[in-house]
């Protein structure tokens, strides 16, 4: 192993350190030079320009090591074992800030995350985990996981969404987006853990009648199995059979903080699957522009939060992560022309395995209740419905300062199960202030019975208490909605 | 043997105690509530049955190769 190598530049000055270090250390030079160095160069510009970055090598990376030992080494051409690693700091940090311990806070709140460089020239983008604060564009809220990583000896934490290009051989759109959702949950819950693209190809593997490396490309129900394989307990949603529905039903699962697999395809040939993890955030202009979507007894007019056009964020492996379009659109930052016409035609969820209500169901069982119990009238409503756990939503209960304490201790009283799915009650103006006046919580994991666990509408508190319907009149002022699912 | 009293009951207890009007549904309109939220999620299901089928087919089919 050579020598390691460190040096800390300004973002515009990483180019000319990683020259040399190609140059020197790599042995490589004209076109594979070039373009490897195009490609950092093209993933470091959607960075904003005043972070710095601290460049180390050799760094061994335990997804590139896996690939290397799985497939590169065994080809007759050499491939480097080891990686450069950049990690970002949003301003400048010095060597000696590492070995000041008075410095640890203040390197903490600067780090940004990092991102591997692989010796697949070109394709030189490997697994990265960066924080949506170090790009340009950063006006989204999504899934986000905490990472550690250890900086000149120092451990640091960092909160994104993890990210790695194809190498074009190993690993192509379909492993990448299912080792991210891995990568993901696997570094968020302990449920799960994460996996390296040797074990994903072998669970791929069991479900294809075709030798998966080089990869040539899987379908989207091979992700699905995979995914099933892995423990989750997944739902599958094509365009075709569930018409206006369908990205309803896919912004719903986004607002419930799960990153979905959305497979893109065209009449071209195209067919991609890549990650969908958040949105933009809410403006005015977006919920003036929504439209009814169905009108309810007493002369009530309900909007759905689900109609509201948000340009979503996506984790696509051809492009640098969070990238932002709208669903219509999903390919509108593809320049390539094989790219037009791109649309979304299925998406995977990968839910916990024993939540057994779909959100569909959530959300007509929710309308189907307010609409039943007939307490509000002649107004506009608008709903958001979404899945959370009872653990977090009983937090930011117990947390939620504008919540009247009866109504907190009444929600705090119940039994929940593990998930839940709550469909929030407000109107055009509370939601931009980010309040509700109302909302209905039902148990995830009723797949057949009457799955309402209790409802709070127009001052009324509705307990299910199994044998009874209880209605406690409570005066019931806006407060504030539930706001943990993307962040 | 003492009662064992739920949270959520002592609670009500003391919101009636304080003069907070808590009404138990009648069977007929709690009934009523259910079954229309019953039908609704019964009609949903079974169009639903024939999404996920379809769904199925359609997900096999997407071949990912870019």
């Amino acid at each position: 192993m050579e020598p390691l190598f460190t040096d800390i530049k300004k973002i515009n000055e990483v180019i000319d350190v990683l020259r040399i270090i190609y140059e020197k250390r790599y042995g490589i030079q004209n076109i594979n030079l070039t373009n490897s160095l195009k490609t950092i160069n093209d993933f470091i510009s959607e960075l904003k320009v005043d972070l710095y970055v601290y460049v180390e090598h050799p760094y061994v990376d335990k997804m590139y090591r896996d690939t290397y030992y799985n497939y590169f080494a065994s080809k007759r051409d050499d491939y480097p074992r080891d990686t450069i690693r950049l990690s970002f700091f949003k301003s400048e940090v010095k060597e000696e800030d590492f070995r000041n311990i008075n410095e640890n806070n203040e390197l903490q709140e600067k780090y940004l995350g990092f991102v591997i460089l692989r010796p697949t020239y070109p394709f030189v983008i490997g697994r990265n985990v960066i924080s949506p604060k170090a790009f340009k564009s950063n006006d989204v809220i999504c899934c986000l996981v905490n990472y550690t990583a250890t900086v000149n000896g120092l451990k640091l934490d960092v909160k994104g969404f993890p990210h790695s290009s194809q190498d074009q051989e190993t690993i192509t759109c379909a492993e990448t987006t299912v080792w991210s959702i891995l990568e993901y949950f696997g570094n968020k819950y302990p449920e799960y853990r994460p996996y390296q693209p040797s074990q994903v190809n072998a669970v791929l593997g069991k479900f294809s009648f075709e030798r998966l490396i080089p990869s040539k490309g899987l379908t989207a129900g091979q992700i699905s199995f995979a995914l099933r394989e892995f423990g989750f307990g997944v739902k599958i949603y094509a365009k075709a059979p569930y018409g206006d529905d369908f990205e309803r039903l896919l912004k719903i699962y986004i607002e419930s903080g799960i990153p979905v697999v959305g497979a893109m395809q065209n009449t071209q040939g195209i067919g991609h699957a890549l990650n969908i993890i958040g949105r933009s955030n809410l403006t005015k202009e977006k919920i003036d522009d929504l439209s009814i979507y169905k009108q309810i007894s007493n002369n009530v007019n309900v909007y759905d939060f689900a109609d509201i056009n948000f340009e979503y964020v996506f984790i696509d492996d051809n492009y640098p992560p969070y990238r932002q379009t709208t669903l219509d659109k999903p390919a509108s930052y593809y320049t390539n022309p094989k790219w037009l016409g791109c649309e979304i035609t299925s998406f995977i969820v990968p839910l916990y395995p024993k939540i057994y209500m779909e959100a569909g169901e959530a959300r007509s069982t929710a309308i189907s209740l307010v609409d039943s119990l007939g307490l509000i009238a002649n107004k506009d409503i608008l709903i958001k419905t979404f899945l959370t756990s009872s653990r977090s939503f009983k937090n930011e209960i117990s947390l939620n300062g504008s919540l009247d304490e009866t109504v907190k201790e009444l929600l705090l009283s119940i039994s929940m199960p593990k998930f839940i799915w709550v469909t929030e009650l407000s109107d055009k103006d509370l939601i931009l202030q980010g309040l509700v006046n109302g909302m209905v919580i039902l148990d995830a994991t009723e797949p057949k019975r009457f799955g309402i666990i209790s409802a709070l509408i127009e001052n009324n508190y509705i307990a299910n208490n199994l044998t009874q319907f209880k209605t406690i009149s409570l005066p019931l002022h806006p407060f504030k909605g539930y706001s943990n699912n993307l962040k | 043997m003492a009662e064992l009293k739920s949270k959520f009951d002592i609670i009500i207890e003391r919101l009636a105690n304080k003069g907070v009007k808590v009404t138990v549904i009648e069977d007929q309109e709690k009934n009523q509530i259910i079954s229309k939220v019953e039908k609704t999620l019964e009609d949903y299901r079974f169009d639903n049955q024939r999404k996920i089928i379809e769904s199925q087919e359609k997900i096999a089919q997407v071949v990912l190769t870019a």
